[in-house]
Formats: structure tokens, C-alpha cells, sequence
């Protein structure tokens, strides 16, 4: 929702002009949210040279299937009660503007697109980036925005399917930030079949850390009281899984799976998932 | 935390309640929206199905030919003791080539005299890069060959 909670304060102008205005106010702090997001990625090689070398139907469908995870934040981070989906596809448009504008803005400021390129290269460059800016965009409002602290407080609290929602949106977040680098293959190559394992027992260590924290936190999803065991296999086995199968399609994006034997295949997803299960899980305490 | 807690779930109830308020403002029209935020949506939207749209309208086109080459001279120049030919590399293909490496060959009777190499990263579908080769010894005396040599598809 890109508006700031009412003001109080004492203005002559139409109720029209101050409306706008507090939007405007909005789209600069959705401005600073994109490029926190997207400065990274931005000034990261591979996801220049991605722009071009990525499959145009993958891209096309990054960009497709990073509408819907920003209709569904808008939702959860939403100030209003109650599922008002044309609010949420508005601001999520919002928030794909000020993402492509502010990448077009990032990447011509360092010139990495000149206009000299072909619109091939440029679109791809650009569309590639505002995935992470339109997210830093729309992120920004719940973020940043709390001007009035119990405006800013969610208001309605999560169920089972925004949890895993939400992780879903964390470990897209950060392993969209990582699966292009050149590192995740390296590493994955150099690893063993016995480091792999202990990675997978480090990532659902980890995950189960930030989730047990949630117990103390009493959100609703999570009654005190809960077993252990129960918060382990409804949050953080699952979520691992999600986190897994997040890395595996942004790593098929990005054409890094192609051409390669399957255990290879799984080993850079463990590798990708490790950083993809922190995302998931740290979302819930981060957004 | 346990006390941070407790204090938003017992004021949670009267907000909920002035936010159901708000939103029956809100359902009445929607001119609660502000008109500045119906124009950036809209051209957000513009924006996302104009980019989906390239992007599809160049995975269905039919060619995709591989990378083809061709390096022009763009200037010859002296510094100091050594020559600098600059060249522009262009990809006529519909697919970008990786590491293309770029050679040239000072050329006097069918003998090559001196020869020149450079790297280049990258050179996208229908794009073009420049860099430069040095050589010790003139090419304005010499017939100068220049040609990529060969690539790694990325």
C-alpha cells in the first residue's frame, strides 16, 4: 500500500492534492527500497551478462511469476484487513514501475547499458534487474514506511499459507542474489557427497533456529506450547523444500543445470538451498 | 519480547476494527486511490507487459543462427614505439559467443610477419564490442588480417 497513514496535521489544500502528494512521498521511499534491493545485483557481473545469455522464454517467465509474489506481499503487508485484490495488483504494478525505472536509472548511471546496445541486450539486462528492485520497491512501504507504529503493525496475522508464502518470497530473495555467481557451481563441484549432507543438516539446523524463535514471538500460526517436532516438520522440513525447490527452478532460469548429470544437479540445488533456507526462514522475522 | 508481544495482540482488536472501518470508505469507488497512483500502476503495467511482450515476441521467432564474427579495423594509431589497431567486433548471430578471441595477422608476400590476439567476454546476439591489438611493427606496411578465431557458447 503505498500511502503513509494519515497525517494530522493542519494543510489547506484539497484532501486530492495531500493524497497525491503522501503518494509521491510513497514512490521515493519505494525508490530507496528498490535500489537497497537491487544495488547488489546491479553491480554483479553475471547478471549483467545474464540479461543477454538467458533463455528470452525464461526470462519472460521470471518476470511473469514475479507478478503474482508481489500481488501476494502486497497482500500480507497490506495495511488493510481484508483481501482487496485490485489494491494489491495496483500496488504491485506500482511497484514493477519503480523497480524497471529505478534499474534503467542504475544500470545507464553505471554504464553497463548505453544506447548504442541492441533493445535485446537492454531489455534483458533490465528486466533481469527488476525483479529484486520491484521486490525492494514494494518491501519498502512495510519496511520503511511505519510512520505510525500501529499503523504499520500487520493486521491480520498469518495463516499456514502466507507462512510458507512468505519463505517462499525469502529464499527467492536471496537465492536469486547467489545463483548466477560463478561460486554456487565451484562450490559445488569441489564438495563431496559427505559435505553435502552435513550441509543439509546445517541448512535445516539453521532454519529450525529462526523458526523456534517464532515460538517466543507468539504469533498466532504458532501457539505456545507447540512440540518441537511439530514446528520441525510443518515449518522447517517443509520450508527446506520449498527453499530446495525454489534454487532448483532459479538455477534452471539461469540455465546453470543444463547439460549436467543429475547428481551434479542435486548437489549445486543443496549448495543453492543452503542460502535459499536462510532467506525462507529469516523472512518471517526480516519482512 | 514475550511482553512485545502481548501488548500488540491486546491492541490488535481495536484495530482491526478501525480498519474495517476504512476499508467500506475504500469500497465505495475507490477514490480513496490517489490519481498520481493510478497513473504509476498503469505504467507499471505498461511497463511489465511491454517487457514479457519483447521478451516473448524474440523466443518465438524462428532463427537462431549461430554466433558470426565479423571484426572491422576502426583506427590505426602510433604509441610510441609500438602500433594500436582498434577494432569493432559485431555478432551478426542470434547467439551470443563467450571468450571469442579475436586475431590479427600482419601479412607481406602469403608470410605472416607478426600476429595479435585479444579476448573478448562477451559479444551478445547482434551486438558489438571493441578492443584493440598491438603489434611492433607498422600494419599500415603490411596487409592486415583480422578474424575471430573462436568462441565458447556461454
Amino acid at each position: 500500500m503505498f500511502r503513509l497513514a494519515a497525517s494530522s496535521g493542519q494543510d489547506d489544500r484539497s484532501p486530492a492534492d495531500k493524497s497525491n502528494r503522501q503518494f509521491a512521498v510513497g514512490l521515493a521511499r519505494a525508490a530507496a527500497g528498490a535500489v537497497l534491493f537491487a544495488l547488489p545485483m546491479i553491480m554483479t557481473m553475471e547478471m549483467w551478462f545474464l540479461g543477454f545469455t538467458i533463455a528470452r522464454i525464461k526470462l519472460a517467465l521470471l518476470l511473469a511469476l514475479n507478478f503474482p509474489l508481489l500481488v501476494g506481499l502486497s497482500h500480507y503487508f497490506g495495511f488493510e484487513e481484508t483481501f482487496r485484490l485490485k489494491e494489491d495488483l495496483l500496488d504491485a504494478c506500482v511497484a514493477y514501475g519503480v523497480g524497471f525505472i529505478t534499474s534503467v536509472a542504475g544500470l545507464l548511471v553505471l554504464g553497463i547499458i548505453d544506447p548504442g546496445m541492441s533493445a535485446d541486450e537492454i531489455v534483458g539486462k533490465v528486466a533481469i534487474q527488476t525483479v529484486p528492485a520491484s521486490l525492494g520497491a514494494l518491501l519498502a512501504q512495510s519496511q520503511l514506511g511505519q510512520v505510525d507504529e500501529e499503523d504499520g503493525e500487520r493486521k491480520h496475522p498469518l495463516n499456514y499459507g502466507g507462512v510458507l508464502f512468505i519463505m517462499i518470497a525469502g529464499s527467492l530473495f536471496l537465492s536469486l542474489n547467489l545463483a548466477p555467481t560463478e561460486e554456487i557451481i565451484l562450490i559445488a563441484f569441489r564438495m563431496t557427497i559427505w559435505h553435502a549432507l552435513i550441509l543439509i543438516g546445517l541448512s535445516l539446523a539453521g532454519m529450525h533456529g529462526f523458526v523456534y524463535t517464532f515460538k517466543f514471538r507468539g504469533q498466532t500460526d504458532v501457539p505456545p506450547g507447540t512440540p518441537t517436532w511439530s514446528l520441525f516438520v510443518r515449518f522447517t522440513v517443509v520450508g527446506y523444500v520449498l527453499a530446495l525447490l525454489v534454487s532448483l527452478l532459479m538455477l534452471w532460469i539461469f540455465g546453470r543445470v543444463e547439460n549436467t548429470s543429475y547428481s551434479e544437479i542435486v548437489m549445486i540445488t543443496v549448495v543453492l538451498g543452503f542460502p535459499a533456507a536462510i532467506g525462507a526462514a529469516s523472512a518471517r522475522l526480516i519482512l | 519480547m514475550t511482553d512485545d508481544t502481548q501488548r500488540q495482540d491486546s491492541s490488535s482488536a481495536p484495530q482491526q476494527r478501525d480498519s474495517g472501518d476504512r476499508s467500506e470508505n475504500h469500497s465505495s469507488g475507490g477514490e480513496d486511490t490517489p490519481l498520481l497512483e493510478w497513473i504509476t500502476g498503469l505504467v507499471g503495467m505498461a511497463l511489465l507487459l511491454g517487457t514479457i511482450g519483447f521478451l516473448l515476441w524474440h523466443a518465438l521467432q524462428a532463427n537462431h543462427t549461430p554466433p558470426s564474427i565479423r571484426v572491422e579495423v576502426r583506427a590505426i594509431s602510433q604509441q610510441g614505439d609500438q602500433f594500436l589497431v582498434q577494432f569493432e567486433a559485431t555478432n551478426d548471430g542470434d547467439q551470443t559467443a563467450a571468450d571469442v578471441t579475436i586475431e590479427g595477422q600482419l601479412i607481406r608476400d602469403g608470410e605472416t610477419v607478426e600476429t595479435g590476439t585479444a579476448t573478448i567476454t562477451y559479444i551478445p546476439a547482434q551486438s558489438m564490442r571493441r578492443g584493440g591489438l598491438f603489434f611492433t611493427q607498422d600494419p599500415g606496411a603490411y596487409t592486415l588480417d583480422l578474424r575471430a578465431t573462436g568462441y565458447e557458447k556461454p
